[in-house]
């Protein structure tokens, strides 16, 4: 199925979850956020939440500075 | 009742439209609760005693440095060396010396949390790391005092807005306890005007809320990115288990 990852289309299995996609894409889980169809998704939940085809999916950095 | 002095201060506040003499009074009974006095706090509290915030309570351990002076307007080269909030209540009153500025130099922790936040109106998280941050949002969900957070690194900039009576996520909804930013050097990295403008960000949205004007965004993160000038926003859903809002 297909689904959009910062507004570029991206090919991942069925039953893929967000850990799974992290690791597809090679990204590093230190320090990064992410949301799913504009709604944050935990990083307690990324093992077990289900993406779906044409989900919107954003990395995006965990800023904690001042 | 505002007197004359006060008219005159605050005429062109007044002239927004939505604005009265009783929201400007209202404003001048509020406490502002403002933790950390870096580029963040420097930004917010500036903006909040001009223009008219009856007490600013400001809560840092740190004493004022040389790499602090680019983007932190509060301090000059003569205060390197001295508590940053005891400078910044002296500099603000000289700003506007109708406000109340209560300096407190201490680290906001877990055991004087409650007593750092007591009576305030708003919080404004200013501070620099996670535990510190994890640390107000649940005294703040604990007294039922609404906060604002923001957050800036390198060209990135963070607002959330969060309301404990209202159904949304936490901060601990947001990031975890252990989940920190990437932990490099560029982390440490960041261009002054960046923080300045979520600064003044947190100060625009603590005064809509204290003078009831627009509508908030709480339980939403919003992201700034400095070099493609954008903002992006998402909802925080609360997590059922979530040990600071109990998924409300
Ligand atoms: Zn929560």
């Amino acid at each position: 199925m297909q689904v959009l990852v910062n507004d570029t289309p991206v090919t991942v299995p069925a039953q893929m979850h967000i850990s799974g996609l992290i690791a597809q894409l090679e990204l590093s889980d230190n320090g990064i956020a992410v949301a799913v169809n504009h709604e944050v998704i935990n990083r307690q939940r990324w093992d077990d939440y289900p993406l779906q085809a044409n989900d919107t999916i954003t990395f995006f950095s965990v800023v904690a500075g001042g | 009742m505002l007197n004359n002095s006060e008219y005159m201060r605050y005429s062109r506040q007044l002239l927004v439209d939505g604005m009265d003499d009783d929201k400007q009074a209202a404003l001048g009974k509020a406490t502002v609760v403002i933790v950390g006095l870096g580029g963040l706090g420097c930004a917010s509290a500036l903006y909040l005693a001009g223009a008219g915030v009856g007490c600013l309570r400001l809560v840092d351990d740190d004493q004022v440095t040389l790499s602090n002076l680019p983007r932190q307007p509060l301090y000059t080269e003569q205060d390197v060396g001295l508590n940053k909030v005891d400078v910044a209540c002296a500099s603000l009153s000289q700003r506007n010396s109708t406000i109340r500025t209560e300096p407190c130099v201490t680290r906001f922790s877990k055991a004087n949390g409650k007593a750092l936040i007591s009576g305030s109106s708003v919080v404004l998280d200013c501070s620099d790391n996670m535990s510190t941050r994890h640390h107000i949002n649940a005294a703040c969900y604990t007294a039922g005092v609404p906060l604002i957070v923001a957050a800036a690194s390198g060209v990135d900039g963070q607002l959330v807005m969060l309301h404990p009576a209202h159904e949304h996520g936490c901060y601990q909804c947001l990031y975890a306890p252990h989940q920190g930013p990437a932990n490099n050097c560029l982390e440490q990295g960041v261009l002054g005007p960046v923080v300045g403008m979520l600064g003044i960000m947190q100060a625009l949205s603590a005064l809509l809320w204290l003078l009831k004007m627009g509508e908030p965004q709480w339980g939403k993160l919003r992201v700034f990115n400095a070099l493609s000038s954008s903002w992006q926003g998402f909802n925080i859903p609360p997590l059922p288990d979530c040990s600071v809002c109990g998924g409300n």
